[in-house]
């Protein structure tokens, strides 16, 4: 199965430098007050989203392609922190109910879901997704099939390697032949 | 990416604060309903309290499919 480096994605998601003051000092919903400040009153939020047909058909289906409970809770969490819905610190202290309220979401709708409790990473559900997304496109932009069991990765041609280093030099402080 | 909700669920479940049963709120106050003594009044302890409300309801759903 082809693959692709995930730290090679995680580049481009980085801020620019200098990002951070593009905006005015509290112009951004997370530097306001939140709209919620009470676990109680940020539960019964994350309820009424719930709720939403909407909201929970994509929960679901998410759940279904393999994504685990723990990305999920937390991505929409910290969605919400960007939102100004709630603090992070209340968000964090949330996510256990979030995740049970999923958990009830995939059993309503009888659909197998992963919890991702487990203390190792598992980054094969996004590496198989970011790879599904990068056949797509190499297909949409060549207009060609890639058959199955055919690798992205270059294969090692032993052609890119470290140039010889010139004879005489020695060390780091060693001068050169003049 | 997952590692704050895993801490989170994990710090949660070493509480202990999931393994007492849920009762139903029925205490009445002076001015109206005042929160049962198992909900309590840290936040931890109110998360709980709903975690465990939620998975009442998904046994009593689970019960009700099987």
């Amino acid at each position: 199965m082809p693959t692709v480096n995930p730290d090679s994605i995680e580049k481009f998601n980085a801020p620019i430098p200098g990002e951070s003051l593009t905006a005015e000092p509290g112009g951004r919903p997370w530097q306001k007050p939140p709209q919620f400040s009470k676990v109680e009153d940020v539960m019964n939020y994350y309820v009424d989203k719930m709720s939403d047909p909407k909201l929970s058909g994509n929960a679901v289906s998410i759940m279904e392609s393999g994504v685990p409970l723990t990305m999920l809770s937390e991505t929409l969490m910290t969605a919400n922190v960007m939102e100004g819905v709630h603090t992070i610190d209340v968000g964090i202290l949330v996510i256990p109910f979030i995740v049970e309220m999923l958990e009830y979401l995939a059993d309503e709708a009888g659909v197998k879901y992963e919890l991702g409790l487990e203390e190792e990473e598992d980054n094969s559900v996004v590496d198989s997704l970011a790879a599904k997304k990068a056949f797509e496109r190499f297909e949409q932009e060549t207009g060609r099939e890639i058959p199955e069991g055919e690798s992205l990765e270059q294969e090692d041609t032993g052609e890119a390697e470290e140039a010889p280093s010139p004879e005489g030099s020695k060390g780091l402080m060693s001068r050169g032949v003049m | 990416m997952s590692k704050m909700a895993r801490t989170a669920i994990n710090n949660l479940n070493k509480s202990g604060l999931l393994e007492d049963d849920v009762t139903t709120p029925t205490v009445k106050g002076f001015m109206g309903n005042k929160k049962s003594e198992a909900q309590g009044d840290d936040p931890t302890s109110t998360v709980a309290h709903f975690v465990k409300l939620v998975r009442k309801q998904r046994k009593e759903l689970s019960n009700a499919n099987s």
